[in-house]
């Protein structure tokens, strides 16, 4: 189950993967040109590839967070 | 399943992959990228005679990226004279914590540094003067704000005041100037010279949003700061959340606007 943490605090679980993380964005309905993602605490792209428990936290460029 | 990319410079993994998905790049790469992009354009405002430079210093992530790109290029073409120029609209709970992360990043890179507060030039702060008024703080600050700006940087003897707006800034600008039926705003070229009015110039005026912020992360120059209690009753959060959307769905959309100014900018003067 990938993790994703959004600027709001809350906490999405989406499937088993893999996934690219786009994708994954879309789905969410969230802007992918409008955000910046880390994975443990490292910056990543948007076209990577995540599966198993990788919790990806998600930074609005706009507001912070 | 897709390839996943490497940096297209030294195939290195990358940090960035353009939404137009042309370029990959890592993180030294992405940080060369937006400085060579960046320093023409000083080099650009240097060669046009621009000396002593006030930058408009808000302590958020666009000007503290734009602080860092000057600091940087000042240490190999040391041409301008700086200050950074920190404006305190008083806005309680909000702007205490901008201006902390303004004076850490300005003692940083020893830049001098000036703060004005709405207080002292207008004998009200900014929550005065939307008291009765907050759906309309935005439009009651951005005027305060200039005016400020205005005062402050000729006080500090300033030929031209840099800021930190980005390519999504102005596309937003144009588009809402549109929305209101402002011609007048939309033909005026800030960077223009005015009688009376010191020239504005805006160095990261073609880099997206998202590349000024991964630049400051990358950097050390991001802080996460609080969001402007007032920011959510702007009509630019409808603009800005509709451009984006086209911008992904139609990479070129925001930098097409830019390029639709400028050609008027350029007709009037032929005209
Ligand atoms: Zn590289």
């Amino acid at each position: 189950m990938v993790h994703l943490s959004l600027p709001d605090l809350t906490i999405i679980d989406t499937g088993p993967g893999p996934s690219r993380l786009r994708d994954l964005l879309i789905e969410n309905s969230i802007n992918p040109y409008e955000v910046i993602l880390t994975k443990n605490s490292e910056i990543v792209p948007d076209d990577l590839e995540v599966a198993g428990e990788d919790c990806i936290r998600v930074i609005d460029v706009v507001h912070g967070g | 399943m897709c390839a996943f990319h490497h940096c297209d410079v030294c195939g290195l993994a990358h940090v960035f992959t353009s939404h137009d998905n042309k370029r990959h790049l890592c993180s030294s790469h992405f940080i060369s990228d937006i400085e060579s992009r960046v320093f023409n354009e000083f080099s650009r405002l240097s060669v046009a005679g621009y000396k002593r430079v006030i930058i408009a210093f808000s302590g958020g992530k666009d000007s503290s990226a734009l602080l860092e790109l000057f600091a940087r290029y000042q240490k190999i073409n040391p041409v301008f004279s700086i200050t950074a120029l920190t404006i305190d609209e008083g806005i309680m709970g909000y702007r205490d914590a901008c201006i902390e992360a303004a004076v850490t990043l300005a003692n940083k890179h020893a830049f001098e540094h000036t703060i004005l507060s709405f207080s002292n030039l207008f004998s009200k702060t900014l929550d005065d003067a939307v008291k009765n008024n907050c759906g309309r703080a935005c439009a009651i600050c951005g005027p305060m704000r200039r005016k400020a700006l205005e005062e402050g940087a000729g006080l500090l003897g300033a030929d031209s005041v840099a800021t930190g707006h980005c390519l999504d800034d102005e596309a937003q600008s144009i588009l809402m100037n549109i929305l209101r039926g402002d011609g007048q705003k939309l033909m005026r070229n800030p960077e223009k010279k005015r009688e009376g009015l010191i020239p504005r110039v805006k160095p990261l005026r073609l880099l997206h949003e998202r590349e000024v912020t991964l630049y400051a992360m990358l950097t050390g120059s991001y802080s996460i700061l609080p969001p402007c209690p007032y920011a959510a009753s702007a009509v630019r959060n409808e603009v800005r959340s509709l451009l984006n959307s086209l911008e992904y769905k139609h990479p070129g959309s925001l930098l097409r606007l830019i390029r639709f100014q400028e050609s008027l900018w350029s007709n009037r003067i032929k005209n």
